[in-house]
């Protein structure tokens, strides 16, 4: 594993981060990320990056 | 805990997960109202923030090492996760895949430890990271809104999920063959996300004309490679030279460089 290898696994942040749903292309439909979480999923997907941070440091 | 324990325990919270997902990816998003009035919630698509999180866990424990506390507390924070998901999904359907009777599998814990296997997965997450970092820093999803290339992200986490299918064939089979034929599929699939994600950004970036000869070249050398397999060095190459080739791009445009749609 490189430096950037690492550093992707440790400061990705799946609970704050954009998604684009391409699932409709024709209008170019794009969500926040949160969009579809509720408070629960947010709360430990952002426990989840903490983590793995700590893992990969 | 082992290794092998923390391979079937991730099967066995995938495949938790896959037995609602199977239906569940087919149904649309949205509320509906029967004519009696109930009112129905439908999670359709694909939630793309567990699919990451698979890739960065499945990554995670084949690449196993003494950090034992670490990765149980990120075992236990996925189950939870899973438990949440699967709380919310309102239609009760789900598909017997009977995944908590998985035992370990000690030939696919040996196979999957092939380290061009491994170096794929990191260059797949090598690729996400990049995407997702140059996403964040140019604001560029803000034009994809109005732009006909919208199709960015979700593509190469679905090529990781059709991997982690195949990778769940492998675990649940005993047969050698079967097992190292379903590890070369998944890592298809993970080949082609990680191409997917640098071809993308490279549509989103002006290029000169020594940065249009070089996209030729590469074009070319992949096209050549079409029916060699995955695990040869020559496809290993080609992500290589993508990877390469999009930092090049992203380090001489830092900023902006990215088009707006057309």
């Amino acid at each position: 594993m490189n430096d950037i290898q690492r550093e992707a696994f440790a400061t990705t942040k799946l609970a704050t981060t954009y998604i684009i749903n391409d699932e409709d292309e024709s209008t170019g439909n794009i969500a926040d990320i949160n969009a579809d979480l509720n408070e629960e999923e947010i709360e430990i997907l952002t426990e989840l990056d903490k983590l793995f941070e700590s893992y990969y440091n | 805990m082992t290794q092998s324990q923390y391979i079937n325990d991730f099967f066995k919270t995938y495949s938790k997960f896959l037995s609602k997902e199977l239906y569940r990816a087919m149904r649309p998003n949205g509320t509906l109202q029967s004519t009696e009035g109930i009112v129905i919630n439908y999670y359709g698509g694909r939630p793309s923030q567990y699919l990451a999180n698979f890739v960065r866990t499945f990554y995670t424990i084949i690449d196993f090492n003494d950090k034992d506390e670490k990765l149980n507390n990120i075992t236990r924070y996925n189950k939870k996760l899973i438990d949440v998901y699967l709380n919310k999904i309102k239609n009760p359907l789900s598909i017997n895949l009977e995944g908590e009777k998985l035992t370990e599998n000690a030939l696919f814990c040996e196979a999957i430890k092939d380290k061009k296997f491994v170096y794929t997965l990191e260059l797949y997450y090598e690729a996400f990271y990049r995407f997702l970092n140059h996403a964040k820093n140019n604001q560029f999803l803000k034009h994809t809104v109005t732009s006909k290339h919208s199709a960015l992200f979700l593509q190469p986490t679905i090529e990781f999920y059709n991997a982690l299918s195949h990778l769940y064939i492998a675990y649940s089979n005993e047969k050698e063959t079967d097992i190292h034929s379903n590890i070369n599929k998944a890592l298809s699939h993970i080949h082609r996300g990680t191409l997917d994600y640098y071809k993308k950004l490279i549509k989103f970036v002006d290029l000169d004309t020594a940065d249009q000869e070089k996209l030729v070249d590469l074009r070319k050398k992949e096209f050549l490679s079409i029916g060699i397999n995955t695990n040869d060095d020559t496809k290993i190459n080609i992500i290589e030279n993508y990877a390469k080739f999009v930092f090049t791009l992203l380090t001489k445009f830092p900023n902006n460089a990215l088009k707006t749609s057309k």
